[in-house]
């Protein structure tokens, strides 16, 4: 603008901060969590305690068994095979009705595993805001690629605004005033983590990309998303449709024997689905899919089988060159690969990003005002004060609330993920509605203190359930339950302390001045 | 002042979105790739070029001129985009 480029960045940075910085810090928050979804499922589900050592042969045996016994005749049958980090074995079929019957065992004793939203609520909160179901709506992942951007550009305007950047980083004035300390917090964790906040925004537009710019789609494929979606499954799911009549009674190679093909192909326990269409007919047809937790690519390598001859009809593992790109980002930002370090790596860059947010957005409000005079500019300040404490302590209240939930709604209740999801936001609302009742100050305080709380007793919790109490998951070496109960143990003394911290300090930014009175 | 927001922040959204709108459906048309594989291309490239417009669109001096150059190049390669073979 007219003041120069460093200031018209400055101004870009911090008033796109404000307007977004809340819902930003809400899908870091929820992207960091899910970084954990599996491990916060195994952690809800009393069947998978005690599970000991995963039998990936033994699970896919009680797999075919399970489906002999509950659907002999049906002509489809799926089943997909538990890894480490989902022990869930799920065998679905296809009834007379022509409708998918699901059902999700546990792998090593068959006993039918709680339905659960489990992790998967922050997973769709950070991609679509909870709001799209199924392939029908899209407003969710819309808004979510608006967010993105907003993210990107106030990330970039960053950048430019500090041409000091790397002697920022060594700066930490904590005994200086509280404004610039605070300033320094929000450097240090902006500039450390950088590479990670650019990364992990960038890839997400990966996933959805064709959501978000489809001109190429609307040229070359006349608008047709859908023939596009075929075409870059290569071919997936088309060539595993069921003939309108099944083929005459036919012998059928041995099931073992398809397996073995299909490992040649894929790799030794490279398997990890199985689709069979149409058994003991000439038409049998075998589909077996690999696993994308051994590499980090996400789409998943193909072998399609005739049942009858065991001859090779599909084999995709390859693929074109940016579909290899793509799918490669996609699967830097979804984590399966590298290990448990690595999901330490992304959970605390992300967490770091959201407090990047949080530092920046009060900040900003806290120096607008001290200089603010114009009524509108106070009011528009004041309701970013509400927005920033519901968002980033209401939050945390409403996720911890929902980790509760998970854990003490009754375990038969019918619909219970629509429950679960309804604990979360009801308790985001309503500490919302409290929030904005009291004053500011009062409100943030009172939200942490009871999150911490709330946190440090979670471990209780196990104590209600069979096998789920903390001294046996230790002992067990289950590392996702007891890890879940540890890690928000900690989270909740951490978090204690600094609210402590905040009381004991007076601290005007965070609160604003209202436990210690502004001069003036 | 308002007024100038209200275009700078048009130009960083709008104005950037319709012009990559329209550079990626130009170039799916010269692209000498798999019609599948030019989608991916156009749809990543869309991403840092939207912002490096937004940056520009607050960063230039007049933003008329920036506006200018956004319409004065969306309008032509939407043409070649969209011309009917």
């Amino acid at each position: 603008m007219k003041e120069g480029f460093t200031q018209s960045m400055a101004f870009l940075h911090s008033w796109a901060g404000l307007l977004f910085g809340g819902v930003l810090f809400s899908i870091f928050f929820c992207g960091s969590l899910s970084v954990f979804r599996p491990e916060i499922d195994i952690w809800a589900t009393p069947q998978l305690q005690g599970r000991g050592e995963l039998n990936r042969a033994a699970a896919l045996a009680r797999g075919l068994s399970l489906l002999e016994q509950e659907a002999p005749e049906s002509r489809q049958w799926r089943i997909s095979l538990p890894s480490e980090r989902e022990p869930v074995l799920q065998v679905s079929w296809q009834d007379d009705n022509g409708a998918t019957r699901t059902r999700r065992v546990a792998p090593h004793n068959g006993e039918a595993v709680l339905a659960t939203e489990g992790g998967r609520l922050f997973a769709r909160y950070h991609h679509r805001l909870s709001i799209d179901d199924g392939r029908t709506s899209r407003v969710g992942r819309w808004l979510i690629g608006v967010l993105g951007f907003a993210m990107l550009v106030i990330l970039v305007s960053g950048v430019f605004i500090h041409r000091r950047l790397w002697r920022d980083l060594f700066v930490f004035r904590p005994a200086s005033s509280r404004q610039r300390s605070w300033t320094d917090v929000h450097n240090v964790m902006s500039v450390l983590a950088l590479p990670f906040h650019l990364v992990i925004v960038c890839t997400g537009f990966a996933v959805n990309y064709w959501i978000y710019m489809p001109a190429a789609i609307d040229t070359l494929y006349q608008g047709d998303w859908r023939t596009y979606r075929a075409d870059v499954g290569q071919g997936a799911g088309n060539d595993m449709r069921l003939a309108d009549v099944p083929g005459a009674p036919s012998d059928n190679l041995a099931f073992a024997a398809l397996m073995q093909r299909a490992e040649a192909v894929l790799g030794q326990d490279g398997v990890s689905s199985i689709t069979l269409l149409d058994r003991g007919r000439e038409t049998a047809v075998a589909e077996f899919r690999g696993r994308r937790d051994d590499r980090i690519a996400q789409q998943m390598d193909r072998v399609v089988l005739s049942g009858v001859t065991g001859e090779v009809l599909t084999e995709v593992t390859s693929r074109p060159p940016l579909f290899a790109t793509q799918s490669v980002m996609v699967g830097i930002h979804y984590v399966l690969f590298g290990g448990a370090p690595m999901r330490w790596l992304y959970f605390s860059c992300g967490l770091a990003g959201a407090g990047m947010i949080a530092t920046g957005t009060l900040l900003f409000v806290h120096k607008r005002r001290a200089t603010a005079r114009s009524v509108p500019e106070r009011r528009l300040l004041t309701i970013a004060e509400h927005v920033n404490v519901i968002a980033m302590a209401g939050l945390p209240l409403a996720s911890i609330v929902y980790m509760w939930g998970l854990r003490l709604l009754p375990q038969p209740l019918a619909d219970r993920p629509h429950w679960e999801i309804s604990v979360f936001f009801y308790t985001w609302l309503l500490s919302g509605l409290y929030a904005t009742l009291r004053p500011v100050a009062r409100a943030w305080i009172e939200l942490l203190t009871a999150t911490s709380l709330l946190c440090l007793a979670l471990p209780a919790s196990g104590w209600l359930l069979p096998g789920s109490d903390l001294p046996t998951t230790l002992r067990q070496g289950d590392l996702a339950t007891a890890g879940v109960d540890l890690v928000t143990f900690a989270a909740g003394l951490g978090l204690a302390l600094f609210t402590a911290y905040l009381i004991r300090r007076r601290d005007t930014v965070l609160v604003l001045g209202k436990l210690a009175p502004r001069p003036g | 002042m308002t007024f100038e927001i209200l275009a700078r922040t048009g130009a960083a959204t709008v104005g950037g979105y319709l012009f990559c709108y329209a550079a990626a459906a130009a170039a799916s048309r010269v692209l000498p790739l798999l019609r599948s594989e030019v989608v991916i291309l156009t749809a990543f490239a869309a991403v840092p070029a939207m912002v490096a417009i937004a940056i520009w669109a607050f960063g230039c001096r007049s933003i008329l001129r920036t506006w200018g150059v956004l319409i004065g190049g969306a309008i032509p390669l939407y043409v070649i985009g969209m011309w009917p073979l």
